[in-house]
């Protein structure tokens, strides 16, 4: 995609439709890195203040998915010397952000709970490996769109995503996790 | 466990949905950049003002307080005891 500066609504229509195109693969970027929702999203959208901001700056960005991802992915390398983490970001907590007052307070606690090992146990897994995880279900991208986001053709992605998911059904079993919380 | 292809599918998916914050499905929240620099110098000049505002009234409160205290012991200053005197009935037997 070409985009050079545009200027007044025509900027902003576009970048609107660039962080709703986007948004979720720069936040499972961030994610992948973190395994933090709440982190994640703040890297996402300080990458596209920074995207907009340099449109104000007049700045010509040829590619900016790929400006954004390359922004995002320093961002969550950069995090951990922010002054943001210093001033008391809490650590990773497990599963604060599980939404679902649906839930009976049992189900509730047993649901938290195997959530808490599958957590564990993605951060075992590769971050790439979290990245693909991450967009195809929290997302539901399919092969070609995983493919075009992560620069792999889909073959590669079914390869990795048929692995990724063996690894975690051996590592759930290992832990005693059912799979139907 | 006897877990099937599909129960995990629906644990893997519970889980990121969960993860995945809401504020993904709204619009970015624009950050006004034309407003944001004269609005931060207006609010930057109100709380000097205010700061000036209550430096005055501090000093007048305590020039007044030292003013009643010297009251006490009878006002000596010419200005003082020209305010106070109108409101001072002489003492009579």
């Amino acid at each position: 995609m070409s985009s050079g500066p545009p200027s007044g609504d025509a900027r902003r229509a576009e970048f609107d439709a660039l962080y709703r195109r986007f948004n979720r693969e720069v936040w499972a970027l961030a994610y992948s890195r973190w395994m933090d929702a709440e982190i994640a999203l703040d890297i996402a959208q300080e990458a596209f203040l920074r995207l907009w901001r340099a449109w104000e700056a007049g700045e010509d960005i040829q590619n900016p998915r790929a400006w954004l991802m390359r922004v995002a992915r320093n961002l969550a390398e950069d995090h951990v010397k922010s002054a943001f983490r210093r001033n008391g970001t809490q650590a990773p907590q497990l599963m604060n952000g599980v939404r679902g007052p649906e839930w009976l307070p049992m189900q509730s606690l047993e649901r938290e709970e195997t959530f808490a090992q599958l957590h564990a146990i993605l951060k075992e897994l590769s971050e790439s490996d979290r990245q693909l995880l991450t967009l195809r279900y929290a997302f539901d991208y399919d092969a070609a769109e995983i493919a075009e986001s992560l620069g792999i053709n889909a073959t590669a992605v079914h390869m990795r995503l048929s692995r990724a998911r063996q690894r975690l059904a051996e590592r759930l079993t290992a832990a005693g996790v059912t799979t139907n919380p | 466990m006897n877990a099937s292809p599909d129960d995990l599918d629906q644990l893997l998916r519970d889980y990121f949905r969960a993860q995945a914050p809401h504020e993904l499905a709204s619009g970015f929240p624009h950050p006004e950049p034309a407003r944001s620099t004269p609005l931060r110098k207006s609010s930057l000049a109100r709380g000097r003002l205010v700061l000036a505002a209550c430096v005055v009234a501090v000093l007048l409160g305590f020039g007044y307080m030292l003013g009643g205290t010297g009251s006490k012991g009878g006002p000596t200053s010419a200005s003082f005891s020209g305010s106070s005197a109108t409101n001072v009935k002489p003492h009579r037997k």
